[in-house]
């Protein structure tokens, strides 16, 4: 069996070295950088647009296009995330925690190299899990029901934990502030209309591209603004990026383990149809901040370790998503529907005949996703000295530049007025919580993933009543998430001493800016739960339970904080 | 400010003149209008779906069918199923010629049925014509109890959605409340693929609202390994794939019943419409009308259709506006029991779904109709089993045997789930 395999790879390794398929495969590697880089382009818009191209061409060359182009998205979009704290596409999102920190202190070179080769290193791995696993994913992935999609989920939600740094509480409301803008819009229920204000934008809910780009990337600028510095300040600015890259690159190499381990989360998180690619660079990064040594001191203020996670993971992804897409003609992610497309023109049926009759096919696109990884991150190695020599810019030369790449890239959410509105209005709740000490990726986080989390909920409730809180899977999922999310709550009381340690310090009550905007938020809260209270029982269970828990959550946080002495969240 | 009156004062001589003479030979011609110029072909959906394949097919030809040529781009303008492209459609959008659109086919049922965010008049849309009759049909996979029209009449089904006013959705529960059908849905899937996966895993039992095209083409594996039952059509006139499978229109009991599917599945008819604003001029109406049914017919038009597996059946956009007057003409009292069949879920809720397949070990002490009635004792229990010639089973003595073989008395093994036997193993 496993000589078969070997043989029908080498086999499709010839099929792929042809010149011609070799040609377009580099083309779509092209394309696929340039669309990455290009916030709020990404592989589903290649896909679509090249599809057509590819109605003449043979399957192998046309899926080497397609998956040149669909592979490498997610390495050249680091380069807006690093440089600018915008992410290229919805994957790279979690790189902007910490690599952007390292660009401004002027290792954007580093980021860059490091990035690369973990998102070569994991784009590889991906295409060999998928090698490898074709044969038995099958059973495994008719085991996987809407409840344990559910419990993936609420796993995810569990990295609100380690994502809020030193202030849990906050976080915590942040997440579930999160999960109520992600239920804005017809809900997947009973349709009502839930927080639209009466307009039609908001019927779709709130697109993710400008809510990340306003939360992530307008804060920094203005602050950059307001610092009149160049992206890169510090002293080290003056670094010579090819030895940067360099570093970053022996970076990665160094945190190997964490690379396979990342890369395995993304690829096999990819398989999941129904877990985006926006939400896999977070769980990576999550479980970076968990398990790495140190992480709680790091993470966040530019440490190499995370943007090799989330990096590696996405990059994975891809060949994850193919699993599906080729077992059971059932798209892993939505770039991958369109590759449907493919499938179809080209005569071939997803299902068991990929194993059989067309695994020279199904071969051919592992090494499509394989070879495009490699001659995406090589190309992106041999250009990024230029695109890192931007962080040393002058503001004022450079803030116009990348204000257009904002505005432009929050534009390609939904393409309407609506969409600059949300991307300034999250760009002043993002330097609001900026300013004063509160997380952001908890709400980004709790926006990925709220929808997923109400929609298998009632999908598992009203299909299974309560038995599915009993499925294995799902069970073992569950505790894991409840062990991640109060761990470091337990750890926070038993710091201070207890519950009567923590109130024992009260001190005069202070009221600031800091107070405002507690209350501020507050009122929001309420008045969203006032109008929620109207709707019917389906469309506002799951809102008013998130809601109800943030009031609570944010009001203790308030109280600790006006009493709770200096150092205190 | 003496210049500006002059000028007014010249304006109005020009009009006056204007108005008196006989209009001139028309100054641009259909072809000048469109020579040089991009018509946008605006999707009311993402990428990748149906509606998006189809309008990205017809925008690669179309142009070429138009007098003077011009380029035709294709952008998806998606948001609220489609409403939001159709009522910029209808409000906003250059009335010129230079935009064409597509959109849901029930987008023309919403105003019919008091949506107020609807904000257009469907008839006074310029059709162009629709691309598909799309026949719905409904399935159920191959190891679910349900595999006859009996079984779909009278048994619980659980079926999936993607959310209110998707097909998924409304016709399971037009089908409940007019036929009597006990379909339990289970809604909120992301879309259908994911509802197919469902179905694969035992999630889900079958799924009432699938385009049969789609079906044919994107799960043609599902139709030669046999793994779904195909129960039902729906759609204004029966598929000639499908002349065997039942028809939706044959199973209403009374004649408002019938009317009311009529006035449902009305808009299977233009399945994949495509539409111009209001107000266009009439001779770019007719070339655009006419270069849309000039497509249907093009060579490579249909070469690549075929490729990409696209059923074309077109009707002309003069056909649709016919059938939209004839829906708009409706009785308010049918259309009033249409939004109720298409909304009310109180017939859906079924207490008892999940019917677990159980073994039982007894004696047979009955046999009716040459073994298609068992009646069996034993293991505590009694009751009476129908064994199908296909479906069920039957081996005596550990040898494969026909169910006209058993015999009152023989000791065996009932493997059934409710009353349909599934294994009956005889010594």
């Amino acid at each position: 069996m496993e000589v078969d395999m070997l043989h029908e790879a080498g086999q499709a390794l010839l099929i792929i070295a042809d010149p011609t398929r070799l040609f377009f495969l580099a083309s779509g590697v092209m394309i696929g950088l340039m669309l990455g880089v290009i916030p709020g382009l990404g592989g589903i818009v290649g896909m679509a647009l090249l599809l057509p191209f590819t109605f003449d061409m043979d399957p192998y060359t046309a899926f080497a296009f397609l998956l040149g182009m669909g592979s490498v998205t997610t390495t050249s979009d680091t380069i807006p995330a690093v440089l600018f704290g915008v992410p290229g596409t919805a994957g790279s999102a979690a790189t902007i925690l910490d690599g952007h920190p390292l660009a401004r202190q002027g290792q954007a070179g580093r980021a860059f190299g490091a990035a690369y080769s973990a998102s070569l290193i994991g784009g590889v791995f991906g295409a060999l899990l998928l090698a490898v696993s074709i044969p038995i994913l099958r059973p495994v992935m008719l085991y996987l029901g809407s409840p344990e999609l559910l419990a993936f989920s609420v796993f995810g939600l569990s990295m609100v934990a380690v994502l809020s740094g030193r202030a849990p509480l906050r976080g915590l409301g942040a997440a579930g502030f999160g999960l109520l803008v992600a239920m804005i819009g017809s809900d997947p229920q009973t349709g009502t209309l839930r927080w639209t204000l009466d307009s039609l934008y908001l019927w779709d809910g709130l697109p993710l591209v400008p809510v990340t780009i306003g939360l992530f990337a307008l804060p920094e600028l203005a602050d950059m603004a307001i610092s009149r510095r160049s992206i890169a300040t510090g002293d080290e600015a003056k670094v010579d990026v090819r030895k940067g890259q360099w570093q970053g690159v022996r970076d990665t190499f160094t945190h190997w383990w964490l690379v396979l381990r990342c890369a395995l989360l993304g690829s096999s998180l990819g398989a999941i149809p129904g877990i985006g690619a926006a939400i896999i660079d977070w769980i990576a990064y999550g479980h970076a901040a968990r398990t790495e040594k140190g992480a709680s001191e790091t993470f966040g203020k530019g440490d190499i370790r995370g943007v090799i996670a989330s990096e590696a993971a996405n990059n994975a992804k891809e060949g994850g998503a193919l699993v599906p897409t080729i077992a059971f003609g059932v798209p892993g992610s939505a770039s991958m529907a369109i590759l449907l497309g493919a499938f179809l023109i080209h005569g071939l049926v997803p299902g068991p005949d990929m194993l059989t009759k067309n695994l020279d096919v199904t071969y051919t696109m592992v090494w499509s996703v394989a070879l495009a990884n490699i001659l995406g991150a090589g190309l992106c190695f041999a250009f990024s000295d230029q695109f890192a020599k931007v962080a040393l810019v002058r503001y004022a030369v450079i803030m116009p530049l990348i204000l257009t790449v904002v505005f432009v890239g929050a534009f390609q959410g939904t393409r309407q007025w609506g969409d600059i509105y949300t991307l300034l209005l999250f760009g002043v709740i993002g330097w609001a919580m900026k300013r004063l000490g509160w997380p952001r990726p908890p709400l980004i986080l709790g926006v990925v993933l709220g929808d997923i989390v109400e929609r298998y909920l009632f999908i598992s409730v009203g299909r299974y009543g309560t038995d599915w809180l009993l499925r294995p899977v799902v069970a073992v999922v569950f505790v894991g998430a409840m062990w991640g999310l109060f761990r470091p709550f337990v750890r926070e009381v038993r710091k201070s001493g207890g519950f009567s340690g923590m109130f024992a310090g009260l001190t005069t009550p202070r009221f600031d800016v800091t107070t405002a905007f507690y209350i501020g938020f507050l009122i929001l809260l309420t008045t969203m739960m006032m109008q929620a209270s109207e709707w019917n029982l389906d469309a506002k269970i799951v809102p008013m339970i998130v809601g109800v828990f943030t009031i609570s959550v944010t009001t203790i946080s308030l109280l600790n904080f006006t009493f709770g002495g200096r150092d205190k969240r | 400010m003496k210049a500006l009156r002059y000028l007014i004062g010249l304006g109005a001589i020009g009009v006056l003149i204007g108005s008196a003479l006989p209009p001139p030979v028309q100054a641009e011609s259909v072809a000048d209008f469109y020579k040089g110029k991009t018509i946008t072909l605006y999707i009311g959906y993402s990428a990748g779906g149906g509606y998006d394949t189809y309008a990205r097919t017809i925008g690669r030809v179309i142009g070429r069918h138009i007098p003077g040529n011009p380029k035709v781009v294709a952008k998806n303008k998606p948001g609220a199923g489609s409403l939001r492209l159709t009522n910029e459609l209808y409000n906003s959008l250059p009335k010129d010629g230079t935009v064409i659109a597509t959109f849901g086919r029930g987008m023309v049922m919403e105003p019919l049925f008091g949506n107020e965010k609807a904000r257009f008049d469907p008839s006074k849309f310029t059709w162009l014509g629709s691309a598909n009759n799309e026949v719905s049909v409904c399935i159920a996979w191959h190891e679910s109890p349900i595999q006859t029209l009996d079984d779909f009449l009278t048994m619980p089904m659980i079926v999936g959605g993607t959310g209110p006013g998707a097909d998924t959705d409304t016709f399971p529960k037009v089908l409940n409340n007019i036929l009597g059908t006990k379909l339990r849905l289970v809604t909120g899937y992301p879309g259908g693929n994911d509802i197919n996966l469902a179905i694969e895993r035992g999630e889900l039992q079958g799924r009432c609202g699938y385009s049969w095209s789609s079906l044919k083409s994107r799960f043609p594996q599902w139709l030669t390994g046999k793994k779904v039952q195909i129960l039902l059509q729906m759609s204004t006139a029966k598929h000639p794939d499908l002349p065997d499978v039942p028809f939706v229109m044959d199973l209403a009991k009374t004649d408002k019943d019938r009317k009311v599917l009529e006035l449902v599945f009305a808009r299977q008819a233009w399945g994949r419409p495509f539409a111009a604003p209001p107000g266009v001029p009439a001779d770019r109406v007719k070339a655009l009308q006419a270069a849309f049914m000039a497509t249907m017919k093009d060579a490579d038009f249909l070469a690549d259709a075929k490729k990409q597996k696209l059923e074309i059946a077109p009707i002309s956009g003069e056909k649709i506006k016919q059938l939209i007057a004839a829906l708009y003409a409706s009785p308010k009292d049918l259309v009033e029991a249409a939004k109720e069949a298409a909304e009310k879920t109180g017939k859906i809720k079924i207490t008892k779904v999940v019917i677990p397949i159980e073994t039982v070990k007894g004696t047979i002490t009955k046999i009716q109709r040459k073994g298609r009635r068992v009646s069996y004792k034993g293991g505590g229990r009694k009751g009476k089993l129908s064994v199908s010639g296909r479906r069920t089973k039957v081996s005596i003595g550990g040898k494969k045997a026909k169910r006209k073989n058993l015999k009152v008395g023989m000791k065996c093994e009932f493997t059934f789930q409710a009353s349909a036997a599934k294994k009956i193993d005889c010594e």
